[in-house]
């Protein structure tokens, strides 16, 4: 079998197949393994949610044990940043909030008034197409698919190697007891989630897996995501995009009036930087503060700055590219020579400074622009569809009414400063466990 | 004044380390006093990263400028009336090219010092150049062709005379090209085999290696330039580059000259014989950085290259760093550098950072 043509099994049956991502079996046909899941669906799908969310919410505690398995597998991967997604009552309010009715209409028919009866199905086989970049953060849809009780068929990138197999293989060797004594199995859970790997080339296998599948989730950058989109699929085959996006932030002049509230912010916004090292489309890169403040905006680019360089001592780097290296020295001279920038002798963080409100391509690697803005609009200006995340301290009144336009024009999300790299429901705009389940009444 | 005739007066190659460094400190020392006196946003960065040139300083405490600040600023050190020429990078790595603005003074450094680093490989007398290339006047208004074609010249200093022998198709004019080599083989004249690199390789020797054709240039020099960007995907070592052309021209391996040069300090070119590294000339000081801490790295270790040279005086060239991957080595008491690659992004990047691409 040419290497074009195979599609690499990681995870099938509740095991990681391969120690190494080189060695892992390979098939041609897939078929054998569509019917081997197709079977257990049966079992998942009568499932009840409150024991899908007991089995995550255990995950949840296994991860935070200081030497558990996942801390010393995991936790360089990113694993503990997720780990508030698999808590029970985390998952409980966002399947409540993205269903938007009784939970126990996940299990069953349930009244939905005098006349009628209400209950969400899974829509079947969901094909996760997972991006190199973060690779833990496939693991949100993965969730989503298995709590609304779905089979999930994960497509990883070359690069992500052997670490989401290793995981599952981990979370499906847990079970958990319940008060009646029952168990709940991790692999009557798992049995319905396989991981392969195709090349990007093989157009048979992109076709295969996008024609078996109810629903097409793709993550990534815009080729990997048009990819995914322009494959063939049959009618009714829906799709979950999270293609690339950015985000920035906004702090109207109420909010810096006096220095400890700077020192806040900035500490806050220090933090949405840090996180995963901006690699995450709702990591800001620009932050743009009203002219005319208190203190000055200068003040604000310096404060900052403090607070990256504290926040820089505790959290370590993770690797860059030597392109990225450059692009963020050349940015640094620029803002030498034209602005102002501030900044260690090494690479760890960088705060640059313009009195303008020209929003700058990112960086990365804890690189952000402080820029400046005279009018709302001039911040309305930048936003699009594109825009997934405004971090916002403002006003509430100016808040709300910044954030019609904002959305109006294409805007996902307007957390708060501290909080924007948090991943939450509804996400990049979508209820996405809605889009998850088919909807049936019955007329009673 | 930019007067480096001292450095013009001996060899290239003729030095120690020590006193190469202290010979370009004094010149560095000198461009730079004119850079902060006549280019203000360098000033600023002098200024900014707290580099006194009055003081004791080493050549690795000179703030460098990454390159493609090139690209995006027209960065100038002299009135805009002495200005006598406006160069333009390939732009390969980037949409938009670097723009270099050249004064007279600047210009005749430049050649000066080809002239210099040139003759030390192939001598004093001029030679002919047979150019493996299209002649740019077939093909008015191919950008990249006028580019290529602007490189060339460039090196045509030490030519006796020249002759284009590729077609528009960037095929070899084997009559034109056989002709000529059979004319300097029966008058046992020396020639240079001229072009840049990915034809020579690519168009040239692959093309007659493909048709089984062989010469035996035993009174030829190639010299290739351009650097080995389109030559990376394709995994060729300069090993076998060089081994496919001395199977197909019959040229001496040592008679392959690698010449190294970037448009942002053009005039200085660092040459390999064969499989040997390039020569540093005591015009000019290679560092290599630590692409993460930027700190000076030793012998051998890969990092990204900075070059140090006093000859651009009509624009803050002067200590710049450049997207090239390399390393250094010191050999009875001179300087070699090779280049690997170029810095390129991980292979895990941030969908942000696909998007800023395609956008």
């Amino acid at each position: 079998m040419s290497k074009k043509n195979e599609i690499k099994l990681l995870f099938f049956e509740n095991k990681c197949l391969s120690e190494s991502f080189e060695d892992a079996p390979s098939v041609s046909d897939f078929s054998s393994q569509y019917n081997s899941l197709k079977e257990s669906h049966h079992k998942l799908a009568n499932t009840n949610t409150d024991d899908i969310l007991d089995f995550f919410d255990e995950i949840s505690k296994k991860i935070i044990e200081r030497d558990g398995v996942f801390q010393k597998k995991f936790s360089e991967d990113g694993i503990n940043f997720l780990t508030y997604w698999f808590r029970k009552n985390f998952l409980k309010k966002a399947l409540s909030e993205s269903i938007r009715t009784d939970l126990r209409a996940l299990d069953d028919y349930i009244q939905l008034d005098e006349k009628n009866l209400i209950a969400a199905t899974p829509k079947g086989i969901i094909t996760h197409w997972l991006s190199g970049n973060v690779p833990i953060l496939g693991l949100l849809s993965l969730i989503q698919g298995l709590a609304t009780k779905n089979i999930n068929i994960l497509k990883i990138s070359k690069e992500t190697g052997m670490l989401i197999p290793n995981f599952l293989h981990e979370i499906a060797k847990i079970n958990v007891k319940k008060s009646s004594n029952r168990l709940i199995k991790g692999s009557d859970i798992c049995k319905g989630i396989a991981v392969v790997y195709f090349d990007r080339d093989n157009t048979n296998a992109q076709e295969y897996f996008s024609k078996i599948s109810n629903i097409r989730v793709a993550w990534g950058g815009m080729d990997a995501v048009e990819s995914v989109m322009n494959t063939k699929k049959h009618y009714g085959t829906e799709d979950v995009i999270f293609g690339p996006k950015k985000s920035f932030a906004v702090i109207d002049k109420t909010q810096i009036n006096e220095e400890s509230k700077i020192d806040s912010l900035c500490q806050k916004l220090a933090y949405d930087i840090f996180q995963i090292d901006q690699r995450g489309c709702n990591s800001p890169h620009n932050i743009f503060i009203e002219k005319n403040s208190k203190l000055g905006s200068k003040f604000f680019a310096e404060r900052l700055s403090i607070a990256m360089k504290s926040l820089a001592n505790k959290i370590s780097q993770q690797s860059y590219s030597s392109l990225e290296s450059l692009n963020v020295l050349k940015k640094r001279t620029e803002y030498d020579m034209f602005y102002e920038a501030y900044y260690p002798d090494s690479l760890e963080w960088t705060v640059l400074y313009a009195d303008n409100s020209s929003i700058e391509e990112a960086c990365f690697n804890r690189t952000i622009f402080v820029k400046t803005f005279k009018n709302i609009d001039d911040i309305l200006n930048q936003c699009n569809h594109l825009t997934q995340s405004i971090g916002v301290a403002m006003e509430e009144k100016n808040l709300i009414r910044f954030a019609k336009k904002a959305a109006l024009r294409g805007v996902d999300r307007f957390p708060k400063i501290g909080t924007m790299t948090l991943y939450e429901v509804p996400w990049d705009g979508m209820y996405v466990m809605d889009r998850f389940v088919k909807w049936t009444k019955i007329n009673n | 004044m930019n007067n480096l005739n001292n450095f013009f007066d001996s060899p290239p190659f003729d030095y120690n380390i020590s006193e190469k460094d202290l010979n370009l400190i004094e010149s560095l020392r000198i461009n730079l006093q004119h850079q902060y006196n006549n280019c203000l946003p360098f000033k600023r960065l002098l200024e900014k990263r707290k580099f006194n040139f009055s003081n004791d300083f080493n050549l690795e405490d000179i703030p460098y400028i990454p390159v493609t600040i090139f690209k995006d600023y027209q960065l100038k050190s002299v009135k805009e009336e002495l200005i006598v020429r406006k160069l333009t990078s390939s732009a390969t790595s980037s949409q938009n090219p670097s723009q270099i603005f050249i004064d007279k003074e600047t210009r005749v450094n430049q050649m000066k010092s080809l002239v210099w680093i040139l003759s030390s490989f192939l001598g004093k007398k001029k030679m002919p150049y047979l150019i493996m290339d299209i002649d740019p006047n077939l093909k008015k208004g191919d950008f990249e062709l006028s580019a290529r074609g602007a490189a060339i010249r460039g090196f045509l200093v030490g030519a006796s005379k020249s002759s284009f022998c590729m077609n528009e198709q960037l095929e070899i004019d084997y009559e034109k090209f056989y002709s000529l080599i059979k004319d300097y083989e029966k008058s046992n004249e020396k020639f240079i085999l001229f072009g840049y690199t990915y034809i020579m390789y690519l168009y040239v020797a692959m093309k007659m290696k493909e048709k089984g054709e062989k010469l035996n240039l035993s009174n030829c020099i190639v010299m290739h330039i351009g650097g080995w960007k389109k030559l990376y995907d394709q995994k060729v070592s300069k090993e076998k580059f060089n081994k496919i052309l001395v199977d197909v021209f019959g040229v001496e391996k040592d008679n392959i000259l690698d010449v190294y040069g970037f448009t942002e300090q053009l005039g200085t070119v660092y040459i390999s014989k064969g499989n040997g590294m390039k020569e540093i000339p005591k015009i000019s000081k290679v560092l290599v950085r630590d692409p993460y801490t930027l700190e000076i790295l030793e012998d051998n270790q890969e990092g990204l290259l900075q070059f140090l040279n006093p000859i651009p005086y009509s624009y803050p060239g002067l200590s710049v760093l450049t997207d090239d991957l390399g390393f250094k080595c010191t050999i009875n008491n001179k300087e070699y550098f090779e280049i690997t690659g170029r810095a390129k992004n991980s292979e895990v990047r941030g969908c942000g950072d696909i998007l800023s691409e395609s956008m």
